[in-house]
């Protein structure tokens, strides 16, 4: 990344001399990262912008095997395209405006498609954050993620199994490159005579309201550490709801 | 190939949505014809590319105004609404033909200034260039195949030898002002062409109606893709993938490494597909990188070129 980010500020550095004028160095990280032997990756603000990129990451790919099968993919030159990219009516296109406080967090709500995980999930897509959703009920959490419209995703599946809570971690991943806050919501109460409550019951109690929680927060530490590593700090959250 | 998706029965739904207005009558087949481009990723992406249509509206006055609807700023094709193309009145704009400059401020302010509704959305920065052709409906695409041929150093020679003296090139400039008259002033050298096509840019063209202009659209982009495809190697093996695991490990580290560099944990959208792997095994990948963008205004999106992630330079040693 150090490579993409000194080269930018040269690229930045050559051009905005040859242009003339005050410029201001735009963020100098990448919108698109080719990972040889797994595919592209759009990169941005928030989910929208890095499906934009991805989006034109794509295309451009399909335009320059074509170009290059009949000839030569030559595009503008690197001044014409400075001059494009720092030209105030394309930057325009990009909208202005103060960023929502949560731009950019990626939000992991466990039960996501139940009564208060849903409300959770849009209080937190309302602050700006692109929101993945677990939960048990595959139906139940289509209609969740109608709710919470584009940008959004989730996975159904049933988190007392064992390595569910590691797998929906990863799809989260998958989609947003990561994860800033797991909201660990799923849960329920079992009610009934102590002294006759099945053993198997109390059982799945522990598997939905300890072990699940658990494996959801080992899984998402590891995140939040990779995450880190390169930047030397902590961060990550982790919310446990409980509603008993 | 592209589909024509054009429907007679969907198009007349969308005019009988719109009342019985004549002028919101004509505006709502613009609507429709700019939502079948727009939902092709193919002929046009995310705000890229624009369409208008040249009629007169009656104004407060009583006397009838001729305008052009233009794709306002911050619209996407795909979904457009009647309001995502604002009328601007077309005296003012055909006045600045006459000009031998204009600054982008000035474009803008005139643009705006000409608008029938003062609330409406900034017209297009291409607003000029559709309003000094003299066809009632523009389409402008960056369309994968056209952008496939502009990119190409002998892109007149191809263009010629597929069609003839119908398309006429506009080599390129920047958009706006200067853009917008040299198109204009070799479309009045060649007024029977049928398009435009702007060298490293895109494919302008045009039609007495919606229809019209929509199937020219597609006719010129088959063309070209017939052409390509036809010289188009078959497809590589699927290559390789890295093991799931491996990418989910790799992707956190890498937000991260971005976010020492730009301060806030981006967001990814990973493509993980048999093409983008081909693509990247292919041997001149690392070349093709530092090309450049296929029409200028992706460089906002993407910035010029993408980082490379080689398999020789995955950070090892920590796995999850």
């Amino acid at each position: 990344m150090g490579d993409f980010v000194t080269q930018y500020r040269a690229y930045f550095d050559r051009q905005a001399s040859r242009s003339g004028g005050s410029k201001t160095p735009l963020n100098p990280v990448p919108g698109l990262v080719w990972i040889e032997g797994a595919g592209i990756v759009g990169v941005g603000p928030d989910a929208a912008a890095a499906r934009i990129a991805a989006d034109i990451g794509e295309q451009t790919l399909r335009v320059m095997a074509d170009a290059q099968s009949v000839g030569t993919f030559r595009p503008i030159s690197e001044a014409d395209m400075f001059d494009c990219e720092y030209w105030s009516l394309e930057q325009a296109k990009l909208g202005k405006g103060k960023p929502l406080p949560l731009r950019g967090q990626v939000v992991l709500v466990t039960g996501g498609a139940g009564a208060i995980g849903l409300a959770t999930a849009k209080a937190f897509k309302a602050q700006g954050a692109s929101i993945f959703l677990v939960d048990r009920d595959a139906e139940a959490l289509a209609a969740a993620l109608h709710i919470l419209g584009q940008d959004h995703h989730g996975i159904a599946g049933d988190i007392t199994v064992q390595g569910t809570p590691a797998t929906a971690i990863d799809a989260c991943v998958a989609k947003f490159g990561g994860l800033d806050i797991l909201i660990s919501n799923a849960g329920a109460a079992q009610q009934g005579d102590m002294a006759s409550l099945p053993d198997a019951v109390l059982r799945q109690s522990f598997e939905l309201n300890f072990f699940a929680h658990a494996a959801f927060a080992q899984a998402a530490t590891a995140i939040f550490r990779a995450q880190n590593e390169a930047r030397g700090i902590g961060a990550g959250q982790i919310l446990w709801l409980n509603s008993h | 190939m592209f589909m024509n998706r054009w429907q007679e029965t969907e198009a007349a739904a969308m005019q009988d949505a719109a009342g019985a207005d004549p002028t919101a009558r004509e505006l709502a087949l613009r609507v429709y014809s700019s939502r079948l481009i727009g939902q092709d990723p193919d002929l046009v992406m995310h705000g890229g590319g624009n369409t208008s249509m040249k009629q007169a509206l009656r104004d407060v006055f009583g006397d009838d105004v001729p305008v052009i609807h233009i794709k306002g700023s911050g619209w996407d094709l795909g979904s457009i609404a009647a309001a995502g193309l604002p009328a601007v009145r077309m005296a003012p704009l055909l006045r600045l033909r006459g000009l031998t400059a204009l600054t982008d401020e000035d474009m803008v302010n005139i643009q705006r200034s000409a608008l029938i509704d003062s609330s409406a959305p900034n017209p297009s920065v291409e607003t000029l260039l559709h309003a000094w052709l003299p066809h009632k409906y523009v389409d402008h695409t960056h369309a994968t195949p056209f952008l496939a041929l502009a990119d190409l150093p002998d892109v007149a020679a191809i263009t010629r030898e597929l069609f003839g003296d119908r398309l006429v090139l506009v080599p390129y400039l920047m958009p706006g002002f200067g853009l917008a008259k040299k198109a204009a002033e070799l479309f009045d050298a060649n007024p029977e062409c049928e398009g435009l096509l702007l060298v490293n840019h895109g494919h302008f063209t045009w039609g007495p109606d919606a229809r019209a202009s929509y199937d020219r659209l597609l006719e010129h982009t088959n063309l070209i893709e017939a052409w390509m495809a036809e010289r188009r190697p078959e497809p590589l093996y699927p290559v390789a993938a890295l093991p799931d695991r491996f990418v989910t490990g790799l992707l956190p580290m890498l937000r991260g490494a971005i976010a020492v560099h730009g301060g806030d944990l981006p967001v990814f959208d990973l493509r993980a597909t048999d093409a983008a792997r081909a693509f990247l095994a292919r041997p001149d990948v690392g070349e093709l990188a530092m090309r450049g963008v296929a029409t200028p205004d992706h460089v906002i999106r993407t910035k010029g070129h993408p980082s490379g992630l080689t398999r020789r330079r995955f950070p090892v040693g920590r796995r999850r």
